[in-house]
């Protein structure tokens, strides 16, 4: 019960989130949507033994929390749900790669740590883009990218009616708690009444929301959001971020570490 | 079952986002087909995806174990929309979660959409679940229907799983290793998820039989649905796509030979095995490389440890560049104010 109201709180706190005003905010959403997906891109076909090199990309979450005032532990609670499955793959490499590395240090600790790293930078790339763009307009991007209407429409239905569902999915096991003997949990053998009972209600609600938009001229399409352009800073923002991060990849941020450290103990 | 975006390489998140997008497109097609008030279709289809969502978020106690569940929804929103619309609906569950509750990755999305959706939509259903229904809707047919499709869903997306992150070379788990970890777990999970989604599914034919019916009665759907055709399509562009992008990748001699000499420095490697065979190749490739190669043994040492060391300093110097713009900001605003 405590977890489906935890999970919607943490989900209307990131809505809030992204109301504020501030440079990252206020970049257009497809901008952020782009240089989301060239960072991702970048980060994931990184090297698997690469421990130094993916460290640069640590700049990119860290300048836009700062810029975006996002709160530092905020966001890292968003993180933690999504290792379990990575630290299980990234310990499974320790275990099957004892073979040592030149410093002393086993090929599966190295890709232990890339994994974690890599994991760590996903997930924040895409938190924080969801934490700075207001959920409607990053969908509505979703319609400038002519994903076809039906798919679009049905996201966008589903996340307006997900934290309506969700209350009384909440209330529901609120109510099934208070009336329950032993207080342990839904009992599997209740489960198909409940969740059927759960699921007529969605439906019913869904008629009536049919018969509202009916009401209101609904015509299978949701009103396309602004087109609103890029301006400037964003256009700025789409070409000279990727530059950077594609030339950091493709460079190696690892050898630029070499260099120096050759110059600093070689010489 | 999400799989996240550190998992899975770029190749390997493309093709699948090939794959799952070629067939949430033929089923946006053979929904607006089958459909012809796309007006209704879609609100439902909007709630329904919802509804997957909360119902997702309740847990069931599992008796015996002390552990919790909850439900997947695959073969839950085929058996109520029909397996297109079903897919669609899926879809929809997937994105959101991807970007508004971390689970999952933008570039993992195609990799999730096939393990819970394609394979439970558009395998699962059509040839377990509507088979056994076909004859006439029963409560042991519903149960016996939703615990196979269930269980056939989770194994082949458990089993897709596996080779998405075997291919992608994240982890050094061995198949047969990786395998039995995974099938077991899910056949267990199948069984419990199958249970739950028959129970509900039976719960709703005793209290609105009409929504069962109609989608099952639906026999135009089934006749037009060439479900080999599918298959082998999504396999030609399976391996259309993987091939075109693995020769573009191995065209482009970066990555891995590279920095591995780079942070590990040229060692012998004296153990034997797959791996260390693997290791060894990728040694004899960095040796190509002159400049690195040749270096007494001390120096590659020292350099391999400034790269780490170096990637140390990297990290404080990110949060200190974050630490000084907050305060800037901060001063600013402080200032603002008084003024």
């Amino acid at each position: 019960m405590q977890k489906i109201s935890q999970r919607m709180d943490a989900f209307f706190s990131l809505a809030e989130l992204a109301k504020k005003n501030t440079p990252v905010h206020r970049l257009h959403p497809m901008a952020k949507l782009l240089v989301t997906l060239v960072f991702l891109v970048c980060v994931i076909s990184s090297n698997r033994y690469d421990v130094g090199g993916l460290t640069i990309y640590f700049f990119y979450p860290a300048v836009l929390l700062a810029l975006g005032e996002l709160p530092f532990g905020g966001i890292a609670r968003r993180i933690f749900p999504a290792l379990p499955f990575v630290l299980f793959a990234g310990i499974s490499n320790i275990i099957f790669e004892p073979a040592l590395a030149r410093i002393g240090i086993s090929y599966g600790l190295l890709s232990f740590v890339v994994l974690l790293e890599k994991a760590v930078l996903t997930v924040g790339a895409l938190v924080i883009l969801t934490a700075t763009t207001p959920s409607n307009r990053l969908l509505a991007q979703l319609q400038r990218l002519h994903v076809p209407r039906i798919f679009t429409t049905t996201v966008m239905l589903c996340f307006r009616y997900l934290s309506l569902l969700a209350g009384e999915a909440s209330d529901m096991t609120r109510a099934y708690h208070l009336r329950s003997v032993k207080q342990n949990g839904l009992e599997m053998r209740h489960v198909g009444s409940f969740v059927g009972q759960l699921l007529l209600r969605s439906i019913d609600r869904a008629e009536r929301v049919y018969a509202a938009m009916q009401c209101r001229g609904f015509d299978g399409t949701f009103p396309a959001a602004e087109a609103h352009k890029m301006e400037r800073a964003s256009i700025c923002y789409t070409v000279f971020v990727p530059l950077a991060l594609i030339l950091l990849r493709v460079i190696g941020f690892s050898n630029v570490l070499m260099w120096i450290g050759t110059r600093l103990l070689g010489a | 079952m999400h799989m996240s975006d550190a998992l899975i390489s770029p190749a390997v998140g493309v093709t699948m986002i090939a794959v799952s997008g070629a067939a949430l497109a033929y089923s946006v097609v053979k929904t607006k087909q089958n459909n012809a008030l796309e007006d209704k279709t879609v609100p439902v289809m909007g709630v329904m995806s919802a509804f997957v969502f909360a119902a997702q978020m309740i847990n069931f106690t599992i008796p015996g174990t002390g552990s919790s569940g909850h439900i997947g929804g695959g073969i839950l929103l085929a058996a109520l929309l029909g397996a297109y619309p079903g897919l669609i609906s899926i879809a929809a569950v997937l994105l959101i979660q991807c970007l508004f509750f971390a689970d999952g990755g933008l570039l993992a999305l195609g990799c999730n959409l096939f393990n819970m959706g394609v394979v439970s939509c558009l395998v699962a259903y059509p040839l377990i679940f509507r088979p056994i229904l076909r004859k006439g809707i029963t409560k042991p047919r519903i149960m016996l229907a939703s615990v196979l499709g269930v269980v056939a869903g989770l194994q082949i997306g458990a089993f897709s799983v596996v080779l998405e992150t075997l291919a992608s070379g994240i982890t050094s788990l061995p198949f047969g290793s990786f395998l039995l970890m995974m099938q077991p777990i899910h056949l267990a999970i199948g069984l419990m998820e199958g249970l739950v989604t028959g129970a509900i599914l039976i719960f709703v034919y005793q209290a609105r039989p009409e929504l069962l019916e109609s989608v099952q009665s639906h026999k135009k759907l089934d006749r037009s649905v060439p479900v080999r055709g599918i298959i082998l399509g999504l396999l030609a562009a399976t391996i259309l796509v993987a091939g075109g992008l693995s020769l573009l990748a191995s065209a482009n001699p970066d990555g891995l030979e590279w920095s591995i000499g780079k942070v590990a420095g040229q060692q012998e490697l004296t153990a034997s095995g797959p791996v260390y065979a693997i290791a060894q190749w990728i040694q004899s490739k960095t040796a190509v490389m002159p400049d690195y190669s040749t270096g007494a043994a001390s120096e590659a040492a020292s350099t391999s440890g400034a790269g780490l060391i170096g990637g140390g300093i990297v990290l404080v110097l990110a949060a200190a560049t974050a630490f000084l713009i907050s305060r800037t900001k901060k001063k600013n605003a402080a200032n603002s104010d008084t003024e």
